[in-house]
């Protein structure tokens, strides 16, 4: 599963680390770090966090 | 009975999001799409902020949906009526009939008050309404800011950045008292009045005048103030009144159980996002973008005892400065701030009995991620 975050848009609301700790993690400075690979049984998980980032930042590629 | 043909009315986030989760959930039926907007469904936040202080066009707010979502979308449609009875809406381009279930999701207009109808008079909720505001606002002001809420706190930080002189009037003691508890309210009229914002708290409006464009107010305290543009933003009203007849409570907006059902209605109509009514009304972005999974799930499978409802959150810009704010603060008894040292922002944490019940951050959006996680086990 490719996911793009789009950092111009990206305001660091953190709704997709509640949503999907496993994928998305803000540091400090509130930047997304992506998990290095992320299963494809995380898709759900993927999908709720884009729908609900705030600043429509985050994409699935390769949506199927 | 197999569900074939879903209406949702009101084309905002929420009902958008409504017929998303549907087609996600593999409902492959009819989805009907009401909304009184002529704009695609698109997105509210920019409304009050860049939308007000750049040249952005309305199309650049426009939603990301995916390309076949195979709706019957009726735009510049308004809804006349409900008949649960009778599976059908009543529109102004006609009915649409044999719905199985409809889905609720009109949100809410700004609520007004009655003042004189001058040019130059505002409300703000739609991109039409900000259309008219920005064209206002490019005559220089001054501007007056009826309400020192989210809404009326953001206009004036746009105004600031627009270099207009801005005033905002505010029965209450401090801003945001219904968004957020103290000390928010304190600390961000701080930030309004570095900004030069000029807060009259304390005072409502005792006359306006002008003819045909709004000149002047008079507060009840006895100021006057001249003024080229008057904002008024003071909550806002459940859009319910086409529901009016139809059977629904609509004791501020529609009632629903937690499983967005309306109540009496379950298993028929359904409503997400500002017009739901659960215990109170959401009136966030947050929570249009979220509950329409929840409804839908209901919809298709019924109700999961195990659904539980997410972490109330909103956020709010001004001065370039983000204010995320999270769980149910009002609930507290107890407070604290803590200013990091080498960092411009602060974070507030709200307990009830040594329980952690909200929080709120300026500029720390690391810690907010965190403690929403926090908030969520100990609500379980």
């Amino acid at each position: 599963m490719k996911i793009v975050v789009d950092r111009d848009l990206c305001e660091s609301h953190g709704q997709c680390e509640y949503v999907a700790a496993e994928v998305f993690h803000l540091d400090d400075d509130g930047e997304v770090h992506l998990a290095a690979t992320v299963p494809e049984d995380l898709r759900a998980k993927v999908q709720l966090a884009a729908s609900v980032c705030p600043a429509l930042a985050i994409r699935i590629e390769d949506e199927s | 009975m197999s569900i074939r043909h879903v209406g949702i009315v009101g084309a905002s986030l929420a009902g958008l999001r409504s017929a998303m989760a549907l087609r996600a959930a593999g409902f492959d039926g009819t989805i009907t799409l009401v909304g009184d907007e002529n704009h695609q469904p698109y997105n509210r936040p920019p409304l009050s902020k860049q939308f007000l202080t750049t040249d952005l066009a309305p199309s650049e707010l426009t939603l990301p949906r995916p390309g076949d979502l195979c709706l019957t979308l009726r735009l510049g449609t308004r809804a006349l009526a409900l008949h649960p009875g009778e599976r059908r809406i009543d529109t102004t381009d006609g009915p649409v009939t044999g719905l199985d279930a409809v889905i609720v999701a009109t949100g809410a207009h700004a609520r007004r008050l009655d003042l004189p109808a001058l040019a130059g008079v505002h409300t703000l909720r739609t991109v039409n309404d900000a259309l008219a505001l920005r064209g206002s606002l490019a005559r220089g002001g001054p501007v007056a800011v009826l309400g020192a809420g989210l809404i009326g706190l953001e206009v004036a930080a746009s105004c600031r950045e627009l270099g207009l002189e801005v005033h905002v009037i505010d029965p209450a003691a401090t801003p945001m008292r219904r968004a957020a508890p103290a000390p928010i309210g304190t600390m961000m009229g701080e930030l309004h009045r570095g900004h030069g914002v000029h807060l009259h708290l304390g005072a409502a409006v005792d006359q306006v005048r002008g003819g045909p464009r709004v000149q002047q107010i008079t507060l009840d305290n006895g100021r006057r103030l001249d003024l080229d543009t008057l904002v008024v933003a003071v909550g806002s009203v459940a859009a319910t009144e086409w529901l009016r007849g139809s059977g629904l409570d609509l004791t501020d907006g529609v009632a629903c159980d937690r499983f967005h059902r309306a109540i009496g209605f379950e298993g028929r109509v359904f409503a997400v996002g500002d017009v739901c009514r659960i215990t109170e009304r959401g009136e966030h972005w947050t929570a249009a973008a979220e509950q329409p999974a929840r409804a839908v799930r209901t919809l298709l499978h019924g109700p999961d005892p195990a659904e539980r409802a997410g972490v109330p959150s909103f956020w709010t810009e001004q001065f370039q400065h983000k204010l995320q704010v999270i769980g149910r603060p009002h609930l507290a008894d107890a407070h604290a701030v803590e200013h990091r040292s080498g960092n411009p922002g602060w974070t507030v944490t709200w307990t009830r009995g040594g329980e952690l019940v909200g929080a709120a951050a300026l500029d720390m959006p690391g810690r907010v991620a965190a403690t929403r996680r926090a908030l969520a086990e100990a609500a379980a």
